[in-house]
């Protein structure tokens, strides 16, 4: 067993970015995601300073086009609204400063209310978004014949356009729809709805078509982590008498953890500020408030309406409770790790 | 081993359970984008009145989807160019800067930029474009996506660099290779299969955007394809074909994107295995 943990840590130490290269690497499967997480395993090694000892020293005219694209474009506006969420924001004229009275106009708002209620059921669903996955590539490892046709299968909706699929949905779950027609032919009518203008099921209908989306990803996520897991652990644990339910809590999530750290930061930017197709293509945020997202309210706010102020306050929340679960999300998962 | 056996079948019928899901959606909008309204409102799951290419007829003319589908390939083709140009450069650098601290802090800069949903930054962005005269501009649209991608890729091309064998780049500086001749002979060459990887992530990225192309592209005159379509669903509620007929239009770029980039993968990992 010890043996195995060795060079185990080195995967487990690997950045956000390493488990990035296992997603891209993961679209070839199978083999390609194998070769590029041995890979990922590697870099302990390659981090070797032999190697650049005998390179010429790149000089720093070539990050600057990153650097002044990402700023321009991103960092620039990022401070822009940051520090107009103080002041009465018209863009064209001058913009008064106004202290905290967009954060006072969102907190009395009903619908701000509303919206972080919503956020907060999303997040709630986040286990939802992490058992699937995780149950898939676990239940695709150990030699499944088609495993690579129905990871492939699995991957396209989450590599398509949410706005397509939210479309696609849109017409799916209409009450002129085949949903409703097939459980209406199945002598359920009694269940037939408008599911997306029912203020009780809305989260719900969307946490599934989210997570429908986006369980492809995890998968081939997962998968390439389960590539790396030395295939005498799991028999191993069998022959002591494990389970099913066993091997996956003592052998498999344990693997998982590094991957897990990266999936829950991504679904936790996916939920606070990625909600915006689903949104904009399946309910506009209705019925009333109970599927408004904070960036759809944001884009809603400024776009729609012109009140670029709130929009920025708005903003400002969307950032600080990103940080915030991202944090939290960080501490969870160490503390994790040591147990 | 009786047991074993056991086991597979059910994991096998329940994979094929779960696969139904998500055929079910793609064969669905395929069935009706054939149907005809008329028959669609009656029986939507009825295997009669269908009309052939109709719909896709009414879709293609209705918000000119051709052409939008040529902007959505431009701004996604101009996303690919900047963001593998950016990545290159800066993948090399993070690879092979000196200063350990420098690497350290772009590293931090492109790592929060990447975990910053780009919903944070559409609005003042698109104040800050409007002021300089740079919105309803399809080149620009692809240069954001490629903003979006650089910190992705330059970070996809580093990992890709670290793990090459040290060798490769031995040879080169013994000969006394210049950045310039060592990036044009010795990393691009070798570095093919993971400038694919990051040409279909920022490929996909732009043909699927939404919040992007709708914020920054404000007249009718250059809406891409997704725009177009989420449009359409907004507009035409009730002819469920021609919705479904321009959903089907629309997923044929990204779909013929996913396939090709599969076989690019494929070509890129058995070069390498061969090596």
């Amino acid at each position: 067993m010890s043996d195995v943990t060795g060079p185990r840590t080195s995967t487990a130490g690997a950045t956000e970015v390493g488990a990035q290269l296992n997603e891209a690497g993961g679209k070839g499967r199978g083999k390609s995601s194998r070769l590029l997480s041995v890979g990922g395993a590697l870099r302990g090694v390659a981090r070797q300073r032999a190697r650049r000892a005998g390179l010429p020293a790149a000089p720093a005219v070539l990050i600057v086009p990153a650097l002044g694209l990402v700023g321009y474009f991103i960092v620039l506006p990022i401070a822009t609204v940051v520090l107009h969420a103080f002041t009465n924001w018209q863009p064209g004229m001058s913009s008064p400063f106004d202290g905290l009275a967009n954060f006072r106009a969102l907190t009395t708002s009903e619908e701000f209310r509303s919206i972080l209620g919503n956020e907060a059921f999303l997040l709630l669903g986040l286990p939802f978004w992490v058992a699937v996955p995780v149950l898939i590539s676990f239940a695709l490892y150990e030699r499944v014949r088609g495993a690579n046709v129905f990871r492939a299968v699995l991957f396209f909706p989450s590599m398509t356009s949410p706005a397509l699929i939210g479309v696609l949905f849109g017409l799916l779950l209409s009450p002129i729809g085949p949903i409703d027609r097939i459980l209406t032919d199945l002598h359920m009518g009694f269940l037939a709805q408008n599911w997306l203008a029912n203020s009780g099921l809305v989260k719900p209908v969307l946490l599934c078509v989210t997570v429908w989306w986006v369980t492809g990803i995890g998968v081939v996520l997962f998968s390439a982590n389960l590539a790396t897991l030395p295939q005498n652990l799991l028999e191993q644990a069998e022959i002591d008498g494990a389970g099913w339910m066993r091997k996956l809590w003592t052998v498999v999530v344990p693997d998982l953890l590094p991957t897990l750290r990266v999936w829950l930061l991504l679904l936790m930017i996916i939920v606070l500020g990625n909600m915006f197709p689903w949104i904009y293509t399946l309910t506009h945020g209705g019925p009333g408030y109970a599927s408004t997202t904070l960036d759809y309210f944001i884009y809603n706010t400024a776009i729609n309406i012109g009140q670029f102020g709130p929009a920025a306050a708005a903003t400002v929340v969307l950032l600080a409770l990103l940080g915030i679960c991202i944090g939290l999300g960080m501490i969870v998962m160490k503390l994790a790790k040591w147990r | 081993m009786r047991h074993r056996g056991d086991v597979s079948v059910f994991r096998m019928s329940l994979l094929i359970v779960l696969l139904l899901p998500y055929l079910a959606p793609f064969g669905y909008v395929l069935f009706t984008s054939l149907k005809s309204n008329a028959t669609y409102s009656v029986d939507p799951l009825g295997l009669s009145g269908f009309r052939g290419l109709v719909s896709y007829r009414e879709a293609w003319s209705a918000t000119d989807l051709g052409a939008e589908l040529l902007h959505s390939l431009l701004a996604a083709g101009v996303g690919v160019i900047v963001s593998v140009t950016v990545s290159v450069l800066g993948g090399y650098w993070l690879f092979a800067a000196r200063s350990r601290r420098a690497r350290q802090l772009v590293s931090a800069v492109l790592l929060s930029a990447m975990a910053v949903p780009s919903t944070v930054y559409v609005i003042p962005l698109f104040v800050q474009l409007a002021s300089a005269g740079l919105v309803d501009n399809l080149v620009v649209l692809g240069t954001i996506y490629g903003a979006i991608g650089a910190p992705l890729g330059s970070f996809l091309m580093r990992s890709y660099l670290m793990q090459l064998p040290t060798s490769v780049f031995d040879a080169a500086s013994v000969d006394g290779a210049g950045t310039t001749s060592l990036l044009r002979l010795v990393v691009l060459p070798l570095c093919l299969p993971v400038i694919g990887t990051i040409a279909t992530l920022i490929g996909i990225l732009g043909l699927s955007d939404l919040l992007l192309a709708s914020v920054m592209i404000t007249g009718q005159s250059q809406t891409t394809a997704v725009v177009g379509i989420a449009t359409l669903a907004n507009m035409y509620d009730s002819q469920v074909p021609e919705v479904a007929a321009g959903v089907v239009v629309a997923l044929i770029p990204i779909l013929t994107v996913f396939l090709i980039a599969q076989r690019a993968l494929r070509r890129g990992i058995t070069s390498g295995m061969e090596r």
